[in-house]
């Protein structure tokens, strides 16, 4: 096959840009999914202050500024050897947990969802919430907004601002709550709960008694047998706030566990010349391409590899479902609570409304722990006490989010890495990309609009985040997939702007 | 027109993402103009889609500076006009959700007061791909002039 060069992503056409190569039997030979990265960022982060990062690393997203001001909070805590309070560490656990309700809500019934609510062949300008209020009625577009504000109120009452939060500092949080807070928040939790639990409903009444979507889910289209990466607590179960890292094999063995601190131990990074986003894999396992199976060192972090991961759910409405979902997959117990793995990508939505009610039910334990009112949520800070490497780690909605901060002994930056959700499950996103183009075409002839679905929907599971295009005009993101021939020229542009 | 008190001015981007935070930059700009003049409310995030039409809800009258890029016209070029005027491809965007059009159209179904009017600023600009707290020079020389042009239109004596 002719040697391939792609040029370097542009902001203009590098959104979801996939190139399909074909064979001299027109059958698909490679595709390659673009996304692209932001450049600069540890320069720009060395030489400043550590304590800075929660507020410049909360910037880098406008999806989950969230996730990084508590994955750099608790970089901090490590690098100046400061253990928050229980408290501090309890609040800063309820704000995560009304972002993920918020989160989870907003890709289920905006973005996800709707590829089943609608239906997977309807025209892509009724795949959308709107498109959802047409089929289930006017009041599920009142309750996601409804579901929305009260939790970016929480955040915005625990976090200090609403968009991006400050309140995260090293050994705690800035302020406390108090008892009318708290039970504004006790009331919002219960009414995620039955929020939750109706969403759930909504996707066992639309998707798991229809037959066709029921096999569409269940079916080997977007069928990949990785690793599965999540963080869990003492127990083994799930969590998004802390614990040691589990990867499981393909066959639901434990592959490895380890503190957040030794990711670098345990994961490497790949390079395509095709891209500047590099591919984390298990580095003892090594990287062998763009496939499945247990001799390769791709993984997932995802909803589906979270629940894949764990012993169960520390929720008991959530538990309840997440042995429905294994048990619907046909996956055998494993012991202590854990079943094999399931594999079928597309579970990952209902993998996620699963977490969305383990959020909320958690949201309502810390929202109701006595010691939540406590005024201690701060250790105080030694600046000789800084040990010149911090490591954070929390389960953002997108996979495992990591920051590793290094200082001089005065804290001044020296050194600056992440391994941000999205960028774990960039294999798994081309190999689900490929798949998809498989399906659709033969002999060099391609189904126009179906593989544009078909792609929409095979990245869409991952919700993967374009971070730097979140806000910038012109709005839409352009779908575009060029397919070429094995000389590289093109056979046929299919583009879809928004 | 006066649009105190119901006016929202949101700058989008982000202020460490080189010419990404020229939105922001104007808008703080703005802010510090009218230090004197009461009732405005002054905003600024990487907001797209919904997070964006829920911030607008209860404002009459909203204005959104935002970098802009078509590839088609020159760093520095500023495009002024209400929302509906837009082109269907230049709506405000969120990766994770919907448009702001679709955000716009859920929030009035559902019964949300929004403004009635949006008035967008875009500037045609370079450099969002790197971080840096420094604009490229033709973005910052078209930075003042967005500055009076949105405080004039605040005052009620447009002149764009």
């Amino acid at each position: 096959m002719k040697k391939i060069t792609i040029n370097p992503v542009t902001r203009l056409e590098g959104h979801a840009k996939i190139e399909i190569f074909l064979n001299d039997a027109g059958e698909v030979a490679n595709t390659y999914f673009q996304i692209p990265e932001l450049r600069g960022f540890e320069q720009f982060c060395v030489g400043r202050r550590a304590e800075e990062m929660p507020v410049i690393t909360n910037r880098i997203c406008g999806v989950c500024p969230e996730a990084h001001h508590m994955a750099a909070t608790k970089a901090l805590d490590a690098l100046f050897a400061v253990e928050p309070p229980p408290t501090a560490k309890k609040i800063r656990e309820l704000l995560y947990m009304a972002f993920f309700v918020t989160d989870h809500t907003t890709h289920f019934y905006a973005l996800g969802g709707p590829d089943f609510i609608i239906g997977p062949e309807a025209p892509a300008k009724e795949r959308n919430i709107l498109g959802v209020i047409n089929k289930v009625g006017l009041d599920i577009g009142k309750q996601v907004i409804a579901c929305r504000a009260r939790n970016h109120h929480v955040i915005q009452m625990l976090g200090g601002r609403g968009i991006h939060p400050s309140a995260g500092l090293p050994g705690g949080w800035s302020k406390a709550i108090n008892p009318e807070e708290r039970l504004e928040i006790e009331t919002i939790a219960r009414q995620n709960i039955e929020f939750a639990l109706f969403s759930l409903q909504i996707f066992a009444d639309i998707v798991l008694k229809n037959p066709a979507y029921l096999e569409l889910v269940t079916s080997d289209t977007f069928c990949h047998q990785t690793y599965s990466m999540g963080t869990v607590d003492p127990k083994g179960q799930v969590n998004f706030y802390d614990g040691m890292i589990r990867v499981v094999a393909p066959d639901g063995l434990e592959w490895l566990r380890y503190h957040p601190s030794q990711y670098a131990q345990h994961l490497a990074e790949h390079v395509e010349p095709w891209t500047y986003l590099k591919f984390p894999y298990l580095k003892q396992i090594g990287w062998h391409g763009f496939v499945d199976g247990p001799q390769s060192g791709v993984y997932t972090a995802t909803p589906l590899s979270r629940l894949n991961v764990s012993n169960g759910m520390p929720t008991p409405k959530a538990q309840e479902h997440f042995d429905q979902l294994f048990s619907t997959f046909g996956c055998q117990p494993l012991g202590n609570g854990r079943y094999q793995p399931i594999h079928h990508r597309l579970a990952t939505h209902w993998a996620r409304l699963i977490e969305l009610l383990y959020a909320s039910e958690r949201m309502l334990e810390l929202a109701t722990d006595p010691e939540i009112l406590s005024p201690d949520v701060r250790a105080k800070v030694k600046t000789e006490n800084i040990c010149g490497i911090g490591i954070g780690s929390v389960e953002a909605p997108r996979g495992t989010l990591t920051h590793h901060y290094e200082t001089d002994q005065q804290g001044v930056l020296t050194r600056v890495n992440l391994i941000v959700g999205t960028t774990n499950n960039y294999a798994p996103i081309c190999m689900s990309t490929k798949k998809a183009a498989e399906r659709l075409i033969h002999k060099g002839q391609v189904v126009g609009q179906g593989i544009l679905n078909q792609i929409e929907m095979a990245f869409r599971l991952y919700d993967p985040c374009f971070s730097c295009s979140t806000h910038s005009m012109p709005g839409h993101m352009p779908l575009i997939v060029t397919i070429r021939d094995p000389n590289g020229t093109v056979v046929d542009v299919l583009r879809r702007d928004g | 027109m006066s649009h105190q008190l119901k006016t929202i001015i949101i700058g989008l981007g982000n202020p460490v993402l080189s010419d990404d935070g020229v939105g922001v930059q104007i808008v703080r700009l703005v802010q510090q103009e009218m230090a004197s003049e009461q009732g405005y409310c002054f905003a600024e995030g990487a907001l797209g889609g919904l997070n964006l039409m829920e911030r607008l809800v209860g404002f009459e009258h909203a204005v959104i500076v935002d970098a802009f890029i078509t590839g088609q016209r020159q760093p520095g070029s500023v495009i002024a006009c209400e929302l509906e005027e837009l082109p269907d491809t230049l709506h405000t965007w969120s990766s994770h959700d919907t448009t702001l059009t679709v955000a716009m159209e859920l929030g009035r179904i559902i019964g949300l007061v929004l403004p009635t009017s949006i008035r967008i600023w875009g500037i045609e600009v370079r450099n969002v791909d790197t971080f840096g707290e420094r604009f490229s020079q033709d973005v910052e020389t078209a930075i003042p002039g967005v500055v009076r042009e949105v405080v004039a239109y605040l005052r009620g004596c447009e002149t764009s």
